[in-house]
């Protein structure tokens, strides 16, 4: 399976980046081959409105089934809920750390909507 | 008397401001109550359709209401290739691809039909979906005597954010009553919504409080104003309440101040209870009349 986590860096050794629509990074990484894919998240990060639906759209896309974050906004939970792609607490941890203890099943889920961001 | 000379021809003054909560309801329609005195038919728009409460101060008979509706994209996921040419139409980002069909966003889509023509297989359609409601009312006499004030209230439904269309709809309403004086009262800020209400104004009245909030929120409605390419003249409202030098801001930008209304308790009483300033306090006649006089000098400037 894919996960997509939202990140600060391209890469493993970045932080999680606690927020999802305007993530700078998602690493998608596909446990089976361990291997992962970089998506710079600019046009969401950097939209006016809609940064929630748009990084659903894009992760979905990327075959994510599960996404790795800080919390969600309401748009974003609503449209991943929508797609059957859930979402997991990974604030404070690498993305390596994040995807080791998602495969361990030791993260939380997250079943209800943050707060919504725009700055 | 300037009354006459705004009736001769058909004048809009928007009432605004960029800080909230500064005094443009209480503007507005005391203006309104001083222009129908002066012997001008009056409109009143309340184009704040987030929180619209002109008609608690001038409650006329209601005469109607309307919804005001604008057209969302609908897919039909049955007919849906998922091949995104609705999504590079659009230029708000109401549209995703998800799950391989195309699904639309309500608070994001603007209604401007590009997707439905872009779709190569004719898979969306428009549908007329409410977002609010326009309702006017009229005072024949009373306290418009001897003329009379529409008052026309947009109301945005809750949790809907589209309040340009509301604003728009309440304004073309209130042309239907082709009045001589419009006052449209604006909702705070220099926003989407704010430019609507104040877009083909003759005259902008900006409303501001002597406090470093007021004056520094002031400045964009100036700069707004500008933009719009507006005569405009600032009431500075509750003066004598802070410290912040209005005057000086005025005289540098070259906007005239028409108007201070002293931070006096009997004039929050009166608001507070619904009353009309103009009638209830020993000055106010004096001071809408004053205010009526500088709008009407400004839409002049607007003529030549």
């Amino acid at each position: 399976m894919k996960v997509a986590v939202s990140a600060l860096g391209p890469d493993l050794d970045s932080r999680v980046d606690d927020k999802f629509g305007r993530a700078m990074w998602f690493i998608v990484y596909d446990t089976e081959t361990q291997s992962f894919e970089a998506i710079d998240n600019a046009a969401n990060r950097n939209a006016m409105q809609g940064a929630g639906f748009g990084a659903a759209e894009t992760v979905s896309n990327a075959g994510a089934t599960a996404v790795i974050t800080g919390h969600l906004g309401p748009n974003a939970f609503r449209v991943l809920g929508s797609l059957g792609i859930e979402g997991y607490v990974g604030s404070g941890m690498t993305v390596r750390e994040a995807i080791e203890a998602f495969t361990a099943g030791a993260l939380a889920r997250i079943d209800a909507a943050g707060e919504s961001h725009q700055e | 008397m300037l009354g006459s000379s705004l009736a001769l021809r058909k004048v809009k003054i928007a009432v605004a401001s960029g800080k909230g909560g500064t005094g443009k309801t209480l503007v507005a329609t005391n203006l309104a109550v001083a222009a129908a005195r002066s012997g001008t038919p009056v409109a009143l728009v309340d184009c704040d359709v987030e929180a619209p409460n002109d008609a608690l101060f001038l409650r006329g008979e209601k005469r109607g209401s309307a919804d005001v509706t604008f057209l969302l994209a609908e897919v039909d996921a049955e007919a849906c290739t998922g091949c995104g040419a609705c999504r590079q139409e659009c230029a708000y980002g109401a549209i995703r691809i998800l799950g391989g069909k195309a699904v639309v966003f309500e608070e994001l889509c603007h209604g401007c039909g590009r997707c439905t023509r872009a779709c190569p297989v004719d898979a969306i359609r428009e549908v007329a979906t409410r977002v609010g409601e326009v309702e006017w009312g009229s005072i024949a006499g009373g306290v418009a005597a001897p003329t009379v004030i529409d008052v026309v209230t947009g109301r945005l439904d809750v949790g809907q954010v589209k309040s340009p269309d509301v604003i728009r709809a309440a304004r073309k309403r209130a042309a239907v009553f082709a009045r001589s004086v419009t006052v449209l009262d604006a909702p705070p800020g220099v926003s989407c919504s704010a430019v609507a209400a104040m877009r083909d104004a003759d005259a902008l009245v900006l409303v501001t409080e002597p406090t470093p909030f007021g004056l520094h929120d002031l400045a964009f409605a100036v700069r707004l104003g500008r933009d719009l390419d507006t005569p405009m003249g600032i009431v500075v409202n509750r003066a004598g309440s802070g410290r912040a030098d209005v005057g000086a801001f005025a005289a540098k930008q070259r906007v005239p101040v028409l108007l201070e209304i002293p931070f006096d308790r009997r004039v929050a009483e009166i608001y507070a209870r619904g009353g009309l300033v103009i009638d209830e306090h020993p000055d106010g006649a004096t001071w809408f009349a004053t205010l009526l006089d500088g709008v009407a000098a400004l839409a002049g400037k607007a003529e030549e």
